[in-house]
């Protein structure tokens, strides 16, 4: 009994020396919120290329900063990858960051897609659109986020929760562009107009819309186009149903979030986590990016997947986005507010 | 012959050396620390950010809190009152399978049931794959059915959690209410009659401490709320911690929350204390009602329904799925993430159940209202959700660490150490009523024989008690490493950067719409609860319940 | 529903075991084999035997509580249990006072006593509660819960509950065993004034020659699932057919047998017979 308790705790401890990031060898730790699948294959591929080896951490962008901040100085991270650009200037605006003067990069990402001061760079750009039923929805009828907080939408609209951070940076292109109490009467319409209260991802979304339990949804363009291109049947089916509306056509255009990185205060791979970041900004990666992910890259050369071609062009919110890290935190309070759960 | 005692013999005259009761103290006060923070920090003024949030989020924290309990626990009140009787009192096909297999739902995590029925029919889920497929004309029709409501999650709820009611209601109609229902029986009372004058007043202790264990498990639960998007106290205690670093809205919430558990405790020893149902002796099982054509199939159905839906459908899904992805997802990490978890919690076990044989010893031996006192206290954890222990044991942490770290160093603070001693926090009791049970079963008097032969107290309990209690040690431990295996709330939050449990790694992929890749995680969790649920269950049967 | 003041068939026993058997797979108690036993009216039987679980089996057969293997088991003349028959406990007219009492703790003595009227309009219940209490000296109780009370007032409860009904056979699982010595004078008076007062034919389980001596007309002696011997007290003590009952009655033949009114027994018996 005594062996058999000492074995145990013996192994316990051994399992529990085993995690982390480490920087032995020539290496990179990136702490990301992205957890597709896509992302492994580029970081496999940049240490094929380059013998640099990547240790990834994924986990939510608030958990990572927070971390980040209590780490401090002993921090492992050398590179921050996040889904938004809200929590991107979130963590340069804690002193998280450190800038990064790259030739390479700035030939890469155009100028509205990063930092001013360079401590964080886009990697890919997703716009925030309407999907609609086909059948119940006439695209005629759809203009502006605005207008869906209308009565003419009643019971009709369906977006997922409010802690999102794509919803968040949503309101808060609301509050830059029209203002707080504009966005608070914004909010509080959507909520009115709810088909049910907020539930599941943007998927779950699409798919409700396709089953009738609304008749347009507020969601991401690479979850739709993942619908499209799935290798499920099903999934497909749900996709045929829906149509793609880009709304604010008339007026600032559609509203757009980066997914981004940046070098981190204390790196100590600092050479690494640039070259890292040249490669993710590059041509290859971003074609993976743009067909693996569905995602639209950020580098001006490299064309978008066939599915987002297919959906044509469109007028994209220009607005500075460290404006949307920034109103975050009134976003929140006016959701909250607004009864938006 | 006259001895003249000194006048504080009774202190002189000690049982146990000071040394014991030193250390238990120390323990309790420990163990008691994190779960002390909590309404300490409540009790500072206010931040902004808490008017907001009591403005705006408070009332339907309490509302949604408030529904749950009180659904899932009349569902599970219903469920595990209604099968206890009928396993114990009657007689009808499948009697015996049922008795045993009643308590398997105990073996799913409720957030996994939340998120497999969610997959199971879904809009592309496996139900209504085969609906289009198998009915002719539904061939493109998508069917809407929305599961993600709180209605469900409180059945889900009732549906996993029913067996903490039908085990100890079981036990004593079982036993010590034999005799009493049989003569209702004989005095000519109909079977309906006997179940509600007689069976259910007599069981009332037995059913407040079975629902009480239920509702404390609801309030704790963070997965299946979080994922059918029900904000409640503990999704909210999350969303001010991670969302916006806003512990002491966190605190808040906690305290709140912990207030309403007493609440609950308070009512249930209310409801328990009326009864001094104190039957002398054991007995054994009432002569039976058998119950033949409708009413035995009745009967069958009303006991096979929850165990389909608690335990065998949500198994029967996650296999399907884990077969499905198993190639890909079980692979070195994984075997490393089961290896983590394993290991995690086999050091909690270890540890929970040292502190309980140490504190129960003690308790025995000493007898003061003191030490009796601490082993309640020590308990006490268990009955605060496993968020609370954690934003408690974060503070602590982060005290500490300010102290010894001088700077934003952390020492303690995310490390497996925290998260260890939250989880013995949080699942001593789990060790220590077994222990304790034990303990009385060995009696005093191997002790006392020892003693009076020179052995000093360590020594005692390490070669007479500790080998007599061997299958008890053993259990107690186990017992503590399933509830870790299963725990989601307070490892999410207090886990070491990039280590994942096997419950977290489950719950975070069904989170992120990977639902399928999911299952083998979930099942291994499954697995392991279920065989422990199941051997545990035929070891102990009959005696006192297993983790109250 | 009880089966109250039914009349018995006329010459039929109150109660009747035909070859009675029952087998415990696996258990460590002797099984019943082949019981005969008649019990008339006004009669007060004792079954006495070693320790084991024969004899309570035997009781819970008579209320219904087991199901017999072999023979008949029948009530008033009419057959309760039997090749074909099963009439469950709540319809048997049985009355039994259980080892423990197993009274209703939350309910009141007088809700205890009245819980097996429910088929009496409540005027009557009222009524033979206030009657029952009277007959087992309990008046002034009837507000109390069961545990306010002391062993020998649970016992008069539960005589008494089992008696409001009007049975048609009385069985008493060693109605003493629970008791402290001094209290079992006593109260075994009072039982005996009661039973012989309401003249129900009663069954008693006991383990105590003193038991069998002041309350039996007959004594039937069961061993290894047998009834070996049956017949008066006295005829027993003076010609035991075997051992264990010579042992049994073996108190009997000491000087402080003379403290025993073995006279007045045979008086009543004499009395009470047929």
């Amino acid at each position: 009994m005594h062996k058999a308790r000492t074995i145990l705790a013996a192994a316990g401890l051994a399992a529990l020396a085993a995690c982390g990031a480490s920087d032995d060898g020539d290496v990179v730790n990136v702490y990301s919120h992205r957890h597709y699948e896509a992302d492994q294959i580029l970081f496999d591929r940049f240490t094929e290329l380059t013998g640099i080896q990547v240790n990834v951490v994924t986990a939510s962008a608030d958990e990572l900063i927070t971390r980040l901040e209590n780490e401090g100085e002993a921090s492992p991270a050398d590179m921050l990858i996040t889904v938004d650009a809200g929590r991107l200037h979130r963590a340069k605006a804690r002193g998280l960051l450190q800038p990064v003067t790259s030739a390479t990069l700035e030939a890469n990402v155009p100028d509205h897609l990063r930092d001013r001061d360079g401590e964080w760079w886009g990697l890919t750009q997703r716009a925030r659109v309407l999907a609609y039923h086909r059948e119940r929805v006439d695209s005629t009828q759809l203009s502006t986020y605005e207008a869906l907080a209308e009565p003419a939408w009643d019971d009709r609209v369906l977006i997922r929760s409010s802690e999102n951070v794509y919803n968040q940076s949503l309101l808060a292109s609301i509050i830059a562009n029209d203002g707080e109490e504009a966005a608070t009467e914004w909010a509080e319409g959507i909520v009115e107009n709810m088909a049910r209260q907020p539930s599941g991802g943007d998927t779950d979304q699409v798919t409700a819309v396709a089953a009738g339990a609304g008749d347009v949804a507020v969601v991401n363009t690479y979850y739709i186009a993942r619908l499209v291109e799935s290798t499920d049947p099903e999934e497909r089916r749900v996709a045929s149903q829906i149509g793609v509306f880009f709304p604010n056509q008339d007026g600032r255009g559609a509203h757009v979030n980066v997914s981004g990185a940046g070098v981190t205060r204390h790196a100590r791979n600092v050479e690494n986590a640039v070259a890292l970041l040249e490669f993710l900004t590059g041509e290859e990666a971003q074609g993976i990016f743009a067909e693996a992910n569905q995602e639209y890259p950020v580098h001006p050369n490299v064309p978008w997947s066939a599915t987002l071609l297919s959906w044509g062009e469109f007028r994209a919110d220009t607005l500075d986005l460290t404006v949307l890290g920034e109103l975050n935190d009134a976003a929140v309070r006016i959701a909250d507010r607004a009864g938006w759960r | 012959m006259e001895i003249a005692l000194p006048r504080n013999w009774r202190l002189a005259v000690r049982s146990l050396p000071w040394g014991w009761t030193a250390v238990s103290l120390v323990l309790v006060i420990l163990l008691a620390i994190p779960v002390a923070t909590i309404p300490i920090g409540a009790l500072a003024p206010a931040g902004e950010s808490w008017a907001h949030v009591s403005e705006t989020l408070l009332p339907a924290y309490f509302g949604n809190t408030l529904f749950l309990t009180l659904a899932s626990g009349t569902i599970a009140l219903a469920i595990g009152a209604g099968t206890a009787w009928l396993v114990a009192m009657c007689d009808f096909p499948g009697r015996r399978l049922f008795r045993w297999a009643l308590v398997l739902p105990l073996a799913v995590p409720a957030y996994m049931a939340a998120y497999v029925y969610s997959g199971m029919v879904g809009v592309t889920g496996p139900f209504q794959r085969l609906i289009r497929a198998v009915v002719p004309g539904a061939g493109d029709t998508l069917f809407y059915w929305n599961v993600m409501r709180i209605e469900v999650a409180a059945v889900l709820f009732g549906l996993v959690l029913f067996p903490y009611v039908y085990l100890p209601v079981r036990a004593l109609l079982e036993s010590r209410a034999g005799p009493t229902l049989e003569a209702a029986r004989v005095l000519g009372r109909g079977h309906a009659s006997v179940f509600w004058t007689i069976g259910l007043p007599l069981a009332r202790p037995a059913l407040a401490g079975g629902v009480a264990l239920v509702l404390m498990e609801v309030v704790n639960d963070y997965g299946a709320v979080k994922y059918y998007g029900v904000p409640t106290f503990t999704t909210g205690i999350f969303r001010a911690w991670f969302s916006l670093g806003d512990l002491d809205t966190a605190v808040r919430l906690s305290a709140m929350l912990m207030l309403l558990v007493l609440t609950l405790l308070v009512i249930e020893r209310w409801q328990r204390g009326q009864a001094r149902y104190v039957a002398p002796g054991e007995s054994s099982r009432a002569a039976p009602y058998p119950l033949s054509g409708a009413k035995g199939v009745a009967a069958t159905m009303f006991c096979a329904l929850p165990i389909a839906f608690g335990f065998v459908l949500p198994v029967l899904q996650l296999v399907f799925w884990a077969l499905r992805t198993a190639p890909e997802v079980v692979d070195g990490r994984f075997v490393r993430l089961a290896a983590n978890s394993l290991g995690l919690a086999a050091m909690a076990g270890v540890i929970a159940v040292t502190i309980a044989l140490v504190l129960s010893y003690t308790s025995r031996l000493d007898r003061t209202d003191i030490t009796r006192a601490a082993s309640r206290v020590a308990l006490l954890g268990y009955s605060v959700p496993g968020a609370v222990i954690a934003v408690g044991v974060l503070t602590v942490s982060m005290f500490l660490d300010g102290f010894l770290g001088g700077g934003a160093r952390l020492i303690l603070t995310g490390t497996a150490i925290a998260l260890v001693a939250a989880y013995v926090v949080r699942f001593l009791a789990v060790a220590y009523l077994p222990v304790e049970a034990g303990l009385e079963r060995v009696g005093t008097n191997l002790t006392e024989a020892s003693r009076m032969l020179g052995a000093r107290p360590l020594r005692t309990l390490l070669s007479i008690e500790v080998p007599l209690l061997r299958g008890t040690l053993v259990a107690a431990g186990t017992l503590v490493v399933i509830d870790v295996l299963k725990e989601l709330p307070l490892t999410l939050i207090l886990r070491p950067f990039n280590f994942d449990t096997l419950a977290t790694r489950a719950f975070q992929l069904a989170s992120d719409e990977q639902v399928a890749e999911s299952a083998p995680a979930a099942l291994l969790v499954i697995l392991c609860a279920t065989i422990v649920v199941a051997v545990l269950h035929r070891t102990l049967d009959g005696k006192p319940d297993i983790g109250r | 529903m009880v089966a109250e003041n039914q009349p018995a068939a006329p010459g039929a026993a109150a109660l009747k075991l035909d070859g009675v058997g029952k087998r415990y797979p696996g258990a460590d108690c002797d099984a019943l084999r082949g019981i005969d036993l008649e019990i008339r009216d006004r009669e007060l039987v004792a079954v006495v035997g070693q320790s084991g679980c024969g004899k309570t089996t035997m009781l819970r057969i008579i209320a219904g509580l087991e199901v017999p293997d072999t023979g008949t088991v029948s009530i008033g003349g009419k057959v309760m249990a039997g090749p074909g028959t099963w009439v469950p406990p709540e319809h048997r007219g049985v009355g039994m006072v259980f080892q423990d009492f197993a009274l209703f703790p939350h309910l009141k003595v007088e809700q205890n006593i009245a819980y097996g009227l429910k088929h009496l309009p409540r005027a009557a219940r009222k009524e033979r509660t206030g009657r029952m209490l009277e007959l087992v000296d309990l008046e002034g109780l009837a507000g109390r819960y069961p545990h306010q009370l002391s062993g020998g007032q649970q016992q008069r409860v539960a005589l008494a509950r089992a008696l409001a009904p009007e049975p048609s056979v009385l069985l008493l699982d060693e109605p003493f065993s629970n008791l402290d010595a001094p209290l079992k004078a006593s109260l075994r008076d009072g039982l005996t004034k009661v039973i012989r007062r309401t003249g129900v034919p009663t069954l008693l389980v006991v383990h105590d020659v003193e038991d069998v001596v002041v309350l039996a007309n007959r004594v039937a002696v069961l061993r290894e699932g047998r009834i070996v011997q049956q017949g008066s007290p006295i005829g027993l003590c003076q010609n035991p057919g075997d051992p264990y009952t010579a042992r049994f009655f073996e108190r009997l033949r000491t000087p402080d047998a003379n403290r025993f009114p073995i006279e007045a027994i045979e008086e009543e018996t004499t009395k009470g017979a047929g």
